[in-house]
Order: structure tokens, then C-alpha cells, then sequence
């Protein structure tokens, strides 16, 4: 191990996954008390810490993983959810106790933290951002469009087509 | 203990606008016949560049700042463990149009290259901005192809800055206006919502849930497992579709016009790096 504790790479995976699941907490007390169906942050605490548990078993199992030789880098994300697809579905024993608990921290809630980090961080990128001809910037703006749109449109002939709407 | 607390500011800062974000809460935006909502991550980001352009904050807390989005986004990862596993059935079900739907992805191919090279007459820059949302990957194959100090290099560098200052917040407003526009099912919108980065997921996906709360269960699960695929497939449907038909409607396109199309430069660019979101 090189480095202070506090550089630690755990370390530091588990402040910022907390940090986040506090203001998360406190993000969704007002937003569900906005909404008229108050949670406050003792209510969401168990599914917060189950979160923050789960996103740590799948780094874990990630680097498990990593040190197969050969084995290709993935990303967590999909370590992460192989984990809680099973958690969730059907066979699975916690089930019930993971809908109803993490239902109660509203998605928008929980993506208002992680915004406000890279809202933090834009702003080492606004001095290349200028430097970028308008026309790329233009074009970029399309691609998002372009994108969205044009799977929504297939979405919306296939679902149709296949009876699943 | 002190280098312990080193970065403090960040987290201060984030839980301020966190705060303040929430306070102002969500706002319905009517602009003639569009009509959009803002929801509090919007504000965050927009708070984001407003401290950025009157240089409140140093550059040092920008980049500490930079590696926690990585870590914290997992979070949305660990919330979806309530939504992917109850609804696998409507996963399945929807599995054709689910993978059909990444094709989509490749019509941005169909109007961004046509209208930077007809409208704006643009050299090769316009197949690295145009030929895919400019994430991660996308850097990664263009590099690969051509090297990031060549106008493709340019291009998606150019689109991967503008993404990540206004991504989310064309995504949301994007988003929304197609949702008002009642053309298209909830399902279709979610699916459409997986581009390959979580937080213009999020951002795509905020407003379909606001817009139909009894079905945001299903909707967060079509969206969220869109985006796992698109993250899985997104390199294979560049490097073997994207870019091939890039380059060839970038041909048609100066034909056209009637002019040979320029050819690739190399850039003399500051080293470029890449940070993962």
C-alpha cells in the first residue's frame, strides 16, 4: 500500500459514496416534502446505507475480477447491476424489503448530488469549451438531439409493431 | 488530519447547491408552443458554470471535484437494484425494441453530418463531433482511427466538452419536449433515454417520471437498462456503423456541393486528456 490512509482508493470511494447518500437524503426530504409526501432522512437511511453497501460488494467483485489474467476492464456499473438485478427480481429473497425501501429515495433526488459535483468540475473545461469553433459546438448539440430522437422513433414503431404498448 | 479535511470546500459547496437546488425546486417552462421543465440536478450544473465564469472557484477544486462524479453516480446504479429486478418480465418483453432502438443512435448520423457540411461547410472535424454523442468511447475509437491531433480529434473533442457542460441540460429540456409533445408511448422515451452516459441519462429520464409517476418504475428500468447497452454495444455500432456511414454521407455531402472533400489535418493541440465521467 503506497500512501497515506487517506489516499487510500477505498478510502476515499466510501467518503464520496457517503457524502453523496447524506445530501442525497437531505435533497430528497425537500423534494418529497415539495411533492406533499414528506421522507425524512432517518426513513431513507437504511435504503441509503444498502446503496452505499451494494455499490461496494460490486467494486469489490470487480476487483475480484480484475485480477484474472486477461480478464477485460469493465466498467462497475455492470458488476453493479448483474448484483441488483438479482436483488431485485423474483427469486430473489430480499425483494421486498429493497422496492419498498429504495423506492423512498426519489431518483431526481439522488442525481442532484452527483450534479453538483460536475457542476463543480465544469468549470476547468469552459476555457476549452470557448476555444472550440461554434460550428463543432452546433453539430455536438444535433448528435444529443439526433440521438434521442431517432431511438425514440424506432422504439415507438417497435413497440407498436411487436404489441408491447 | 489536515490533508484528511483537504477537500472539504468541494463537499461543502456541493451540499450548498445541492441545497439551494432543491429549495428552488421544479420549474414548468413555457416558451410559445415548447414547454419544458427544469428540475433541481439542471440548476446545480448551471450554478456549476456561473462560479466557473466569475472565477469564484479555484481550478484546483474543479479537478478534485472531477473523479468523485465517477464514484457517486453509482449511487443511481445502486437505485435502479428497485426497479431492474421487478420489472425483468417487461425487460424481456420489451427486448426487440430495446435492442432495435440502439440502431437509433445512429440517426444523429443522418443530420448532423448533412448539415455541418451543406449548412456550415465543415472539413473532416464534422465526422468526429457528429458521428456519436462524443463520450468516452467515442474519443476512444476516433483516437484509435485517426489520433486525437486530427480534425476527427478535434471534432470529438469538441463535442465531448460541449456534451459535458451542456449535456444534461439540452437532454432535459429535450426530453421534455417530446414527452409534451404526446407523440410517443412512456416506454419509447424511456428506451430512447440510454445513450451511454449516466447523467444525461438522468437528466433524459427526469421528466419522464415527473410527467408519468405511476409508470416510473418501468420507465426508470427501460431507461436505465438502455443505457447499460448502449455502453456494452456503443463501441461495436461506432467502429462498424457509425463512422463507416459517417464518412460516406460526408463524401455525398461535398458532391453535393460540388467541391472535393477536404482532407484530414493533424492539430497542433496542448496534450489532451481524457477524464472518465
Amino acid at each position: 500500500m503506497t500512501g497515506n490512509w487517506y489516499e487510500n482508493k477505498w478510502f476515499i470511494r466510501i467518503k464520496i459514496l457517503v457524502i453523496s447518500a447524506v445530501y442525497a437524503s437531505i435533497g430528497n426530504w425537500i423534494f418529497t416534502t415539495k411533492a406533499g409526501k414528506p421522507v425524512t432522512p432517518g426513513e431513507a437511511a437504511p435504503a441509503l446505507v444498502v446503496m452505499v453497501i451494494l455499490v461496494i460488494i460490486a467494486m469489490f467483485v470487480q476487483s475480484l475480477f480484475e485480477r484474472i489474467p486477461k480478464w477485460p476492464k469493465l466498467p462497475t456499473a455492470l458488476y453493479l447491476t448483474l448484483i441488483n438485478t438479482y436483488m431485485g427480481c423474483d427469486i430473489s429473497p430480499f425483494q421486498d424489503w429493497i422496492v419498498t425501501n429504495i423506492s423512498k429515495v426519489e431518483l431526481m433526488a439522488l442525481c442532484t448530488p452527483i450534479l453538483a459535483y460536475a457542476g463543480i468540475a465544469i468549470g476547468k473545461d469552459l476555457d476549452e469549451f470557448k476555444k472550440q469553433g461554434v460550428k463543432i459546438v452546433i453539430v455536438s448539440i444535433l448528435t444529443f438531439i439526433g440521438t434521442f430522437v431517432g431511438s425514440a422513433v424506432i422504439a415507438e414503431v417497435v413497440l407498436k409493431a411487436t404489441g408491447g404498448i | 488530519m489536515k490533508e484528511f479535511l483537504k477537500d472539504w470546500k468541494v463537499h461543502a459547496l456541493c451540499g450548498i447547491m445541492v441545497l439551494a437546488a432543491e429549495f428552488i425546486g421544479k420549474h414548468d417552462v413555457y416558451l410559445g408552443p415548447i414547454a419544458f421543465t427544469l428540475f433541481p440536478m439542471l440548476y446545480t450544473i448551471i450554478m456549476g458554470i456561473l462560479l466557473a465564469l466569475f472565477k469564484v472557484i479555484p481550478k484546483s477544486m474543479m479537478e478534485t471535484a472531477s473523479p468523485y462524479i465517477t464514484i457517486s453516480v453509482l449511487m443511481l446504479g445502486a437505485r435502479s437494484a428497485a426497479t431492474i429486478g421487478p420489472n425483468l418480465g417487461l425487460i424481456f418483453t420489451s427486448g426487440a425494441a430495446l435492442i432495435l432502438q440502439e440502431f437509433g443512435n445512429l440517426g444523429t448520423v443522418l443530420f448532423s453530418i448533412p448539415i455541418g457540411v451543406l449548412v456550415f461547410g465543415m472539413g473532416r472535424s464534422v465526422v468526429g463531433a457528429g458521428f456519436s454523442i462524443s463520450r468516452e468511447g467515442s474519443i476512444i475509437v476516433i483516437g484509435d482511427m485517426y489520433g486525437l491531433d486530427s480534425d476527427e480529434g478535434l471534432g470529438v473533442m469538441g463535442g465531448y466538452i460541449t456534451g459535458t457542460i451542456f449535456g444534461t441540460i439540452i437532454c432535459g429540456i429535450c426530453s421534455s419536449v417530446l414527452a409534451n409533445t404526446g407523440w410517443f408511448h412512456p416506454y419509447a422515451l424511456a428506451m430512447a433515454c440510454g445513450t451511454g452516459s449516466a447523467s444525461m441519462m438522468s437528466a433524459n429520464v427526469a421528466p419522464l417520471l415527473d410527467m408519468w409517476p405511476d409508470l416510473a418504475d418501468e420507465v426508470y428500468a427501460l431507461a436505465y437498462s438502455s443505457n447499460v447497452l448502449s455502453g456494452m454495444d456503443g463501441l461495436y455500432m461506432s467502429l462498424l456503423l457509425a463512422i463507416p456511414m459517417s464518412n460516406g454521407l460526408y463524401k455525398l455531402c461535398w458532391k453535393i456541393r460540388g467541391k472535393e472533400p477536404p482532407k484530414s489535418h493533424k492539430q497542433k493541440v496542448e496534450q489532451v486528456d481524457i477524464i472518465e465521467y
